[in-house]
């Protein structure tokens, strides 16, 4: 009697669990966004952003939330280092002035926006309801032109144009080979010596890929093209006729991701991978992925009291009261999996059919 | 909206990756509870050898005696259950789970 009351008070506080979904993040409406300048490069430091949605209330204050590039969220400060709070105008929409990659308003030292989407999200100074969310491209502005024979019989030249930078600031020239994206050139180059004409050396005929990139520095880790393309080097002979023997890879306009939570849902399926397996973030299927969890939980722990009992049985030499000990584990780990697994169906029942507690449906 | 996944941050709210310790394979929590899984069932075969050999011991040296018999024969006879019981515990798990159309192990 004791152990069917103990089994039934586990199952419930379990239900507890399952029926208790947190506020998650649910996809808002889009805002209107435009920038000064609109096309936005690596080359600009900030930029101005007047971004709205017919729903704010002049007046009213906001908080706005940004990600970078790499899905990560940058908290826009002010100058105490709280929040900074926005208010709306009269149409309805928020500007912000200097907005920096770093997220400080023209308030510290801001890095140059990486190439990659950006994403800003207005909700309100809880930063609890959403109101829209929009988002930006920052492309590439420079192009790269091969200007050797692309054979590999001749040393490589490469020249890099539009790179507005200063002269004496260097880079880092990124070449990879595919498909095992192997480096085969990594070097940090002076800008000036890109832009007149750098000698990369003799490649062995196939498919590469060239990035120049900021150096890899402690401000920007990661991510930060310049420019970046592809292109072939041919055995001689091989190499298609044309007239001219440059090639020119032009700036790259990133495509824009649609990602509704940063971290969540990079691909857009409503999910977060975590290392229990992809949980999803809409309420419904967020009770159903718990409860798949708990589930598989409930049967691993079932299947290791299952193995303690068999070592009892092993170990007990036949003594009847450790026979029964293990025997009584066994039968209770079977008997509380088959609890757990009825538990929505007892919470039907109970809920639905018996009870009609409201907010309870099929 | 309140993010439910806590990120580390490294430099400059860089992603800092966490390797694998040297020579670990496991790359979820399912992987390394099979690799357990899996030593309990060896480790189980072993004991249970141990005692079967044990069990013979004791009835070679019982001599006759009725008592000392019955105990290793029940030595013998629980060494074997107890093997069966461990070597079909993934079984029972899995047919209950299959009885009820619910994925108890989610293994892909």
């Amino acid at each position: 009697m004791k152990k069917i009351f103990n089994l039934l008070l586990i199952t419930f506080i379990f239900l507890q669990f399952i029926f208790v979904t947190p506020n998650l993040a649910i996809a808002a409406p889009a805002c209107s966004l435009t920038t000064i300048p609109t096309t936005i490069t690596p080359n600009d430091k900030s930029i101005d952003i007047t971004i709205g949605t017919p729903g704010l209330v002049s007046n009213e204050d906001y908080s706005i939330l940004f990600w970078n590039s790499r899905g990560e969220k940058i908290l826009v400060y002010d100058y105490s280092r709280q929040a900074k709070l926005f208010k709306a105008d009269a149409s309805g929409s928020i500007a912000l002035k200097n907005f920096g990659n770093s997220g400080g308003l023209n308030n510290s030292v801001q890095d140059n926006f990486k190439t990659g989407t950006y994403r800003l999200r207005i909700t309100d100074t809880n930063q609890n309801a959403d109101y829209c969310d929009a988002s930006f491209t920052v492309g590439g502005a420079c192009q790269i032109i091969i200007t050797s024979k692309r054979t590999n019989d001749t040393d490589l030249v490469i020249k890099v144009e539009n790179l507005k930078a200063n002269p004496d600031d260097a880079k880092q020239v990124v070449i990879k080979r595919k498909p095992e994206n192997n480096d085969v050139y990594i070097h940090d180059q002076k800008v000036q010596l890109l832009t007149s004409g750098l000698t990369v050396g003799k490649l062995v005929a196939g498919d590469y890929t060239i990035e120049i990139k900021n150096i890899a520095f402690l401000n920007n880790f990661g991510n930060d093209q310049q420019c970046q393309g592809q292109f072939t080097i041919f055995t001689p002979g091989t190499e298609p006729p044309t007239e001219d023997n440059n090639i020119t890879i032009p700036p790259f306009t990133p495509t824009p991701e649609a990602f509704l939570n940063p971290v969540c849902d990079k691909d857009g399926s409503n999910t977060c991978s975590t290392a229990l397996g992809p949980i999803s973030t809409d309420p419904a299927g967020f009770v159903k992925s718990a409860f798949g969890i708990l589930l598989s939980l409930a049967g691993g722990i079932a299947l290791v009291l299952i193995m303690i009992s068999g070592y009892r049985l092993m170990v007990s030499q036949g003594n009847p009261e450790k026979v029964q000990a293990a025997r009584e584990q066994l039968t209770s780990a079977i008997v509380g999996l088959l609890f757990i697994i009825f538990s929505i169906t007892i919470l039907q029942v109970i809920g639905v059919n018996i009870l009609n507690l409201p907010g309870f449906t099929k | 909206m309140k993010d439910l996944v806590l990120t580390i941050p490294g430099v400059n709210n860089s992603p800092m990756p966490i390797p694998n310790p040297a020579g670990v394979q496991a790359y979820s929590i399912s992987d390394l509870l099979s690799f357990g899984v899996n030593a309990a069932i060896v480790f189980a075969i072993l004991l249970s050898l141990f005692f079967l050999i044990s069990g013979g011991f004791d009835l070679i040296t019982a001599s006759g005696e009725k008592q000392r018999i019955q105990n290793s024969k029940q030595k013998l006879t629980f060494a074997v259950i107890g093997l069966i019981v461990v070597l079909l515990s993934l079984l029972i798990v899995s047919i209950i789970g299959e009885l009820f159309g619910v994925k108890l192990f989610n293994t892909p």
